[in-house]
């Protein structure tokens, strides 16, 4: 064996072989005699080979590595630990002090470094709910103890809560389990529907039934939360919270003091079915409002949906598809006269021949098929048969198109001959128009003339001074406005609409224009309230009655629409200022909240001269008084 | 080799061994969260309250006391630029009601200004003067003020109705998260005291 000394001797073996030769005055042990490290060398080398040397640089190497594979893995989980847990939720507690409170839950968290600007947001829920979207509060970003409350929540429960970074949705807390307390000794809210009426209680089916809700807040203390109030057409029993299948829901309260009442009305639309029906009502339908008596929250009311003494219309036309589209296209596309239509469904088939090119088919609420025989010489562009449910989907319109006679018809024989190519009788360019073909009015039917004054354009002034025009714009940019016009009938439920386009007359300083109709509609000629919108403007009441005539153009009084409604509620408010100030030469977010829709720089240039400026500025604030539109 | 540089080294090859399984080892995967939120979050952080401890304005003996209440509002994030208060109060109580801007907005503008005594509504919208940022932080909106009729002890209110608006820079919506409103005993009036002497017969 080997020993120590003969590897010390080879080492030195080595090395003089390996070495050149130096002077014998300076050898090197000698001239480094007073350092101790060359020594140490001297001494670690002369016990090992180079092959042991290389193997030991080897293995370093490779722990080396190791060490640094581990500091990188830690130092990268440091850092996410950093950023993605950065909160400790301490636990909760209920807190019922206070008028104006509901259940609040008081959060402690710490934060042991800032969150650099993150969205963090609070969540909670159920501990039994699946999703953590029931409550959110944005965290403020505090470094040291704070605290967080959220309001809402049944008493007596148990919630889970956590903090979220609000843009990935990733977890930044523990989660804690919190109970909240029992039912404040001061008194809850107790909302309850104190009366529920129908505007009819023997529709027909389809019709418009308004439903008249009065909830009351009977409890002790003021209801301080948003909540909503649900309607269900018909169902058998009482809705369960969070039924979502209701028919209309609307008005969510910031308040409603203790005692206080608020009435809703809320429409729907009779079944199409006869027969019994109940209409149910349920106030707080989410059941985010503790209150005293969670039981007595919905009401129900009984109607009957008649037999179909009014029947309804289904309109069938056909039209000459020059293009072939299978879409009428104005009076490009001619109706075509003498075809029949036959109607089948619910008991009924009804052959009608259509003279003038259409027909009116009276039937009650039901689905029905429609079959037009294709004239000789023309081909479908729509399909046909085709079905309609009405009162939904009452017009039908059969497109047909000149077919190229003579139809190429390949002979039966066996012998291979020459393809024949067709060649139509009628060249693709020329008008098939067939023989007796009229082009009704344009839009056919009952028409609206409308003219229109735009406040602050042309010969209008404003909402309190109409007739100044001194300071209106003469010469709008946009020539062109579209026009709504909405059909009431006398006890105020809309029966009709129809829309249009109204062009400026820079003679008048008004917007004129024709409307149409259609056709065909489901009210018959008589009297009605018609009311006009716009774009940008809010809707207004024609003056009076209108006695509508239906299949002529009947002209409505001028009535001025007031400007301001941006946002197209029928409202001018705040809302419609704060788009207005952003989309102006004013803006302090840089025309963020303009930028949010694509129509807000248009709307916000009341006076429509190009520029969004103080005189579109003194126009709204002019405008403002009338907060609602008719 | 001798034997003690075979140990050594059988020692070595076990550190570096140890080191590797250390780190090539996978981490525990952290506890995964079942439910994410929705990111449909609420941007609405806004809070009105009027207060419900009217102060008293002047308390001269011969005129019934004027007394005010303060809108404020806490804004959270929001950066509001205006306010529309839409109010409701108890004429049975209050009369001669009125309202003025606050200490909220500098150079304020009044929007709209409807105060109808026999209805019982204010209708007040505020804003910060043309070119001036959204505020932040806490503030008073608006104060009320009010001359109180009835008997002592009795319960006036006002209230928000559901129109009341905040908005926002950066937002068309309305950020109105929550409005409470008010409800405070009628004050017993000086003018229905009996402090003056009796007058001579």
């Amino acid at each position: 064996m080997r020993t120590f000394k003969d590897i010390g001797f080879l080492m030195d073996k080595d090395t003089k072989e390996n070495s050149p030769a130096k002077p014998a005055s300076e050898p090197v042990s000698y001239a480094r005699s007073n350092n101790f490290l060359p020594k140490f060398f001297d001494k670690f080398f002369s016990f090992f080979t180079k092959k042991t040397v290389a193997g030991l640089a080897i293995l370093v190497l490779v722990i080396g590595i190791g060490a640094t594979i581990i500091a990188v893995q830690r130092s990268t989980e440091i850092r996410q630990r950093a950023a993605t847990s950065t909160y400790s939720l301490s636990g909760g507690q209920g807190d019922l002090s206070g008028n104006d409170k509901q259940h609040k839950i008081l959060y402690a968290w710490q934060p042991p470094s800032s969150p650099g600007g993150q969205y963090h947001i609070l969540l909670v829920r159920k501990n039994y709910n699946p999703e953590w979207n029931k409550f959110d509060y944005r965290v403020g970003e505090i470094g040291g103890l704070s605290f967080i409350t959220f309001t809402y929540g049944q008493p007596s429960s148990t919630y889970k809560a956590a903090i979220f970074n609000g843009l990935t949705g990733a977890i930044l807390s523990n989660v804690v389990s919190v109970t909240t307390a029992a039912t404040s000794t001061q008194g809850a809210p107790d909302l309850i529907i104190q009366s529920l009426t129908l505007s009819t209680y023997n529709p027909t089916p389809g019709q418009t039934v308004t439903t008249t809700v009065v909830i009351k807040n009977q409890g002790s203390v003021a209801v301080n939360s948003l909540f909503a109030t649900a309607l269900w057409a018909d169902r058998g029993s009482a809705p369960p919270c969070n039924d979502k299948t209701y028919n209309q829901r609307k008005s969510t309260y910031n308040s409603l003091a203790a005692g206080a009442t608020q009435t809703l009305d809320m429409p729907f639309f009779a079944p199409s079915t006869n027969g019994s029906k109940t209409a149910w009502v349920f106030v707080d339908d989410s059941c985010i409002i503790s209150e005293s008596n969670e039981g007595n929250n919905t009401a129900s009311v009984n109607y009957t949906v008649g037999a179909s003494a009014i029947n309804y219309t289904v309109s069938v036309y056909v039209f000459v598809d020059k293009d072939g589209d299978g879409i009428k296209d104005g009076s490009t596309d001619p109706y075509y006269l003498n075809a029949t239509a036959t109607l089948t469904g619910g008991g009924l088939n009804i052959t009608r021949s259509m003279p003038n090119g259409s027909y009116a088919f009276k039937v009650p609420a039901g689905t029905y098929t429609i079959t037009v025989p294709t004239p000789a010489g023309y081909r479908a562009t729509t399909p046909n048969p085709t079905s309609r449910t009405v009162p939904l989907d009452a017009y039908v319109g059969f497109g047909i198109q000149r077919a190229p006679t003579p139809t190429p018809t390949r002979a039966p024989t066996r012998t291979p001959t020459p393809t024949r190519t067709p060649t139509p009788t009628v060249p693709p360019n020329q008008t098939p128009t067939p023989t007796g073909v009229v082009t009704p009015t344009p839009g056919g039917g009952t028409q609206f003339a409308l003219s229109i004054g735009l406040d602050g354009i042309g010969s209008v002034g404003d909402n309190a001074t109409p007739n100044d025009s001194s300071g209106s714009n003469k010469n709008p940019t946009r020539t062109t406005r579209n026009a709504v016009v909405q059909i009431y009938n006398a006890t105020n439920n809309l029966v009709a609409s129809t829309s249009g386009t109204v062009a400026y007359n820079s003679t008048q300083g008004i917007f004129i224009g024709n409307v149409s109709l259609g056709t065909n509609t489901d009210i018959q000629s008589g009297s009605f309230i018609v009311k006009v919108k716009s774009d940008g403007y809010l809707r207004r009441r024609t003056p009076g009655i209108q006695n509508v005539v239906l299949g002529q153009v009947n002209t409505i009084p001028q009535i001025n629409l007031v400007t301001g409604d941006i946002n197209g509620d029928n409202a001018i408010n705040i809302l419609d200022y704060n788009i207005l100030i952003s989309c102006s030469i004013f803006s302090t977010d840089n025309h963020a909240t303009c930028n949010s829709n694509s129509q807000y720089a248009t709307l916000s240039d009341l006076d429509d001269n190009g520029a969004i400026n103080q005189f579109d500025y003194n126009l709204f604030l002019r405008e403002l008084s009338v907060q609602n539109g008719d | 080799m001798s034997r003690r540089t075979i140990i050594l080294i059988i020692i070595l090859i076990g550190i570096t061994a140890i080191l590797l399984a250390i780190a090539l080892t996978p981490k525990q995967a952290p506890v995964p969260v079942k439910q994410r939120p929705t990111p449909s979050i609420s941007y609405a952080q806004t809070t009105l309250r009027i207060s419900n401890n009217p102060a008293l304005v002047n308390s001269t003996s011969s005129a019934v006391p004027l007394y005010s209440a303060d809108v404020t509002i806490i804004t959270g994030d929001n950066k509001v630029n205006a306010v529309q208060l839409e109010l409701a109060f108890d004429v049975a109580r209050l009369y001669n009601v009125d309202i003025k801007p606050g200490s909220l907005f500098q150079n304020s503008v009044e929007l709209l200004k409807k105060v109808d005594n026999q209805k019982g509504t204010i209708s007040y919208a505020l804003a910060g003067g043309l070119g001036q940022k959204g505020v932040t932080g806490g503030g008073t909106v608006a104060v009320i003020t009010f001359q109180e009729k009835g008997k002592a002890g009795e319960i006036a209110s006002i209230n928000f109705l559901p129109k009341t608006l905040v908005t926002a820079q950066g937002t068309d919506k309305s950020v109105l998260k929550t409005a409470v409103g008010a409800t405070f005993p009628i004050q017993e009036s000086p003018s229905r005291l009996n402090t003056g002497t009796p007058s001579a017969q």
